[in-house]
């Protein structure tokens, strides 16, 4: 039949089309959702993958040992409509077809988990700035990479802050923690970091409401009503942008209010205080970087990025710009283009001058190659400005805590 | 069976025989794996492909034979896959765990089937639609069985794609072939006979919800078994991408635009599906979702019987040939 | 206020919203039993009409109504025109599809003119609200009363007027009305198109209460379609005494259980009615 013979020979053609790695120019692939849920990320990710990938390609390439030569790097960049299953298609196509010598991860947890799988299972280092939670790393991986530390870190973080401003006295001991996590596996590293902080140190910390709730609710009353009548000094919650609106607004509505509010990392986009507008004050949120930074680096990248992109507001461009950079530091130091030669390199990196938390890239074996540098807690002002609160040596003020 | 004239007779016969050769080669393909990384990325492509007539032509015994359209069939691929995924964590070879997670399906089928099916028409795809996103939404819930929305990783290192490549020719197969052997059996001939008047067919004796049920198990243990192999492909399941009202639609497209009730159309759909996602991922990934969309809208408003129609008709007029041409 | 008042008055809140978000959806297959999958669609096109004329000129939403609410009306005219009507005598799984396919050209429509960012209407009197006992969100308020509002209009509507009988005529026998006289062409079309206006109408006002993305219509489709169930399908009372059932039910649920399964609530009794109950709750009320 006339249909199957087409069928076979399209088959035939795109196998035809297989290539091979080339040695006079370094490919680096990855897949970013550029349409799609998580499009708005997915472009600041582009951007910050690209300028890193210039500014190396402006100063005559990456020096690759074993050629005795520099090398342009060329990034092949495809769109993975925020989709797993396409991510997962895309990156088997740049590994066997395009023939990429690494990969940089795409951007949102569920992507990543599913897309990581198969550089682990090529055989191709794979770094990561846009999975977050432990589990991804959690699986005895070894090509797998990660420089957003998990969220379950995170939460760690808030706690650790909150322990901080007990010890200063600015904190009641013990503290009531109302806790609320979307139903992902984000959400559900979050619930783990917070409530393993909690369960170490009873005497600092009790938790009385501990609840999941879904993607794209149509309504938090149910989930506010319960948040009043636990009656907790503070409010963590993790979730997504929509859903963040969607809870803060209800939570203001209500009239709640606590010692310290929430959303994990949502908090500081500017299009919350255009919908919120004086409600968005005074909010914590946890980012894995922050345009308000003091680093000399990150103040660099920052100047840099603006001038050629315009708006940083979110973690996302620092991050990927790390990431794409770290994995280029990588392929320098191994010397070669060999996939066991990158990964060890990548292994055994402990590089300073990052604009990330920290300062400092590094993956610790202990954790699944996943950094685990604190994150930056930021406090949303009500003059526009984020102020830092923490870690100690980021802090560009003093922290706010409400009186409900 | 009518018409065995000598000259259908050989038609038949050369047709059998193209569709051995074209099995032959197929089965061929992963001999090629070695040759480097485009001959793997096209084995792991016609995994994919092979799966999706599997499950296509499946869903068509339900939604085209039947006639009862189920906007539902991912809730069998997931239950299959996860089946498939507990096992094989618990280091049982993928191709044992095929028969259980079948079974499970089928089982599935029955749970919701049952009530479901005695509802007609646009009732059944809406009930279909429910059942679909409320088992997504249990999955997630059950965490200490299915992970919960970080869903489950199986233990790499367990072969090449040789295997699911086989196991998925093994399903494509089977499932074009159970399809045939329904339709011209007393069961096929049952369910067309409640597609086109339930009332008619219930008066002379036609036990329609019983026929339906069959249908909707043998489609499910297919799906099942599909999203079995599935889970062994990827390696990882999770509820958001096994259960998705997305991968439920995919399966209606491939048999609607292919061809509904018929044997190959389905097959064709998803051969079509499958180079349609492969183009518009590379190439036009902004308009991925439009273009099936058009598609749709082009099958309903001017050929609901699909490709397979529109081929069998550009064929016959070739074949008719010059001498008859339309005045 | 008791937990329980609380949940009545919230969940009955609850339920004006979501009456709004069902009636196009219920009208359409209430007049010309055409399952309508493009719904989803037209309320997000509704939600992104109000949002683009907020962004661009200030418009407060409500005040959107007089300009999108026609616009609405002539597109679905001229969608039953070009292709429903096709496929309105036939199988019902080919219209169910069709629409389906428009409402997936919608969203990939919808993604390249304003991307798969989140966007939200800005209003001046988005936080306020009324103290009845608790303090209910004003915009909620708001829904709610456009919402009996709509319902008693289209009441008289179908009750009074020349049109509203005309489209019960063909609904009820499109070939006995057409022997009396009656362009059944022309009245399904404006059935069609009066059935869109109202999703609109639903799309804006849900731009007061939510983010906008183009994947927001698909949450508001599946619970649609549990609404409609449960009102009996071409009741446009029995859809909003629907609209209140599943409000009330999803905010019990998740003060009571857990806000986990506010979601697996409305589909769990999308399945009971269908199959206990086809009727839906007017079928209660009748029998």
């Amino acid at each position: 039949m006339a249909s199957r013979t087409c069928a076979a020979a399209l088959v035939l053609a795109v196998a035809a089309a297989c290539g091979g790695p080339r040695a006079d120019e370094i490919v680096i692939g990855a897949t970013l959702p550029i349409t799609g849920k998580e499009s708005r990320a997915g472009l600041f990710f582009r951007n910050g993958y690209t300028l890193a990938i210039d500014e190396a390609n402006e100063a005559g390439g990456v020096f690759v040992r074993t050629l005795g030569r520099r090398l342009p790097v060329r990034l092949a960049l495809l769109d993975d409509k925020s989709d797993s299953t396409t991510a997962v298609q895309l990156a088997e196509h740049l590994v066997n077809v395009t023939g990429v010598h690494a990969l940089l991860g795409t951007y949102e947890t569920k992507l990543t988990f599913a897309q990581s799988i198969v550089p682990e299972r090529e055989q191709i280092p794979y770094v990561s700035g846009g999975g977050g939670a432990s589990e991804i790393f959690g699986r005895g991986f070894r090509w797998i990479f990660g420089l957003l530390s998990s969220v379950e870190a995170m939460g760690h973080t808030f706690m650790d802050w909150l322990a901080a401003e007990q010890d200063a006295g600015r904190l009641p001991r013990p503290l009531t923690v109302a806790l609320a996590w979307e139903n992902t596996a984000h959400g559900q590293d979050f619930r783990n970091g917070v409530t393993g902080r909690a369960e170490a140190a009873p005497d600092r910390f009790a938790v009385v409401l501990n609840e999941a709730f879904e993607l794209n609710a149509k309504d938090f009353t149910p989930l506010m009503l319960k948040l009043r009548a636990a009656g907790a000094d503070v409010f963590l919650s993790d979730a997504h942008y929509p859903d963040f609106v969607l809870q803060h607004r209800t939570y203001l509505q209500m009239g709640l209010s606590h010692k310290v509010t929430s959303y994990g990392p949502r908090g500081t986009e500017a299009a919350a205080r255009e919908t919120l507008g004086a409600g968005v004050d005074y909010l914590v949120s946890g980012q894995w970087w922050s345009p308000a930074l003091p680093y000399a680096e990150s103040r660099t990248f920052l100047a840099n990025y603006t001038a050629r992109f315009g708006d940083a507001t979110s973690y996302y461009p620092g991050l990927a710009y790390e990431t794409a950079r770290t994995l280029l530091a990588a392929i320098e130091a191994a010397g070669s283009l060999e996939p066991d030669a990158i990964r060890q390199a990548l292994a055994d990196m402990n590089r300073d001058g990052a604009v990330i938390p920290g300062r400092r890239v590094y993956f610790p074996a202990a954790t699944g190659y996943q950094i685990d540098n604190p994150s930056v807690l930021v406090q949303n002002m009500p003059d526009g400005t984020a102020r830092i609160i923490h870690p100690p040596d980021a802090v560009t003020g003093e922290a706010i805590i409400r009186t409900p | 069976m009518t018409n065995t004239t000598p000259g259908v007779r050989r038609a038949s016969r050369a047709r059998a025989a193209a569709l051995a050769v074209a099995l032959l080669l197929l089965a061929a393909a992963p001999l090629l794996l070695d040759t480097g990384g485009g001959a793997r990325y096209l084995v792991r492509l016609l995994i994919i492909g092979l799966l999706y007539v599997t499950a296509a032509v499946a869903w068509d015994l339900v939604g085209g034979l039947a006639g009862q359209v189920s906007f539902g069939h991912a809730t069998f691929f997931g239950v299959g896959a996860y089946v498939a995924a507990i096992l094989v964590r618990q280091d049982v070879p993928i191709a044992v765990t095929i028969l259980p997670a079948a079974a499970a399906a089928a089982a599935y089928a029955v749970v919701w089937g049952w009530p479901c099916l005695r509802l007609r028409g646009p009732f059944f795809a809406i009930a279909t639609i429910g059942v679909g996103e409320a088992t997504r939404l249990f999955a997630l819930v059950l965490e200490p069985v299915t992970g919960g929305a970080t869903g489950l990783t199986l233990p790499i290192g367990g072969g090449g794609p040789a295997t699911p490549f086989y196991l998925a020719l093994g399903l494509a197969a089977g499932s074009l072939t159970i399809s045939f052997r329904v339709r011209r059996s007393r069961l096929g001939l049952g369910l067309s006979c409640v597609r086109e008047d339930i009332d008619a067919a219930e008066s002379i004796g036609i036990r329609s919800g019983w026929l339906q049920l069959q249908a909707l198990m043998a489609s499910a243990a297919l799906v099942g078994a599909a999203g079995a192999v599935y889970a062994r492909y990827l390696y990882y399941v999770e509820p958001g991408d096994v259960f998705s009202f997305n991968r439920s639609i995919g399966f209606i497209l491939m048999a609607i635009i292919g061809g509904v009730n018929t044997l190959w159309g389905p097959a064709l759909g998803a051969a079509l599906f499958l180079a349609l996602e492969q183009v518009l991922a590379v190439s036009f990934p902004d308009f991925h979702l439009g273009i099936y969309g058009l598609l749709l809208i082009a099958v309903m408003r001017y050929e609901p019987a699909g490709l397979l129609a529109i081929l069998r008709r550009v064929r016959a007029r070739r074949r008719r040939g010059p001498e008859a041409t339309p005045a | 206020m008791s937990t329980l008042a609380n949940v009545l008055l919230f969940g009955v809140l609850l339920g004006g919203v979501y009456a709004v978000m069902a009636y196009g959806l219920g009208l359409i297959y209430g007049v010309m039993r055409i399952v309508n999958l493009a719904h989803g669609a037209v309320l997000m096109l509704g939600a992104y009409a109000a949002y683009a004329l907020n962004a661009a000129w200030a418009l407060d939403p409500l005040f959107s109504l007089p300009l999108v609410l026609p616009l609405a009306y002539a597109a679905g005219i001229a969608l039953y025109a070009a292709l429903v009507r096709h496929v309105q005598g036939g199988p019902p799984m080919a219209s169910l599809l069709l629409l389906f396919g428009v409402g997936l050209c919608a969203r990939n429509a919808a993604y390249l003119v304003w991307t798969g960012d989140d966007r939200a209407v800005t209003l001046s009197y988005g936080l306020a609200t009324v103290d009845i006992g608790a303090p209910v969100p004003l915009t909620k308020l708001l829904v709610f009363t456009i919402a009996l509002g709509a319902t008693a209009a289209m009441w008289a509507l179908f009750k009074f007027t020349h049109f509203g009988r005309a489209i019960r005529a063909v609904s009820q026998d499109a070939f006995a009305a057409e022997l009396s006289g009656l362009d059944v062409a022309r009245i399904n079309a404006h059935a069609f198109g009066l059935g869109t206006a109202v999703g609109a109408l639903g799309g804006v006002l849900l731009s007061d209460l939510y983010v906008v993305n183009p994947e927001f219509g698909s949450g508001f489709l599946l619970k649609s379609f549990c609404i409609i169930v449960l009102g009996g399908m071409d009741s446009m009372l029995g859809i909003f005494a629907g609209a209140v059932l599943l409000g009330v039910a999803e905010t019990a649920a998740g003060v009571y259980g857990t806000s986990a399964l506010q979601d697996a609530v409305s589909f769990v009794l999308l399945v009971t009615a269908l199959v206990v109950r086809p009727g839906g709750l007017p079928s209660l009320i009748r029998s």
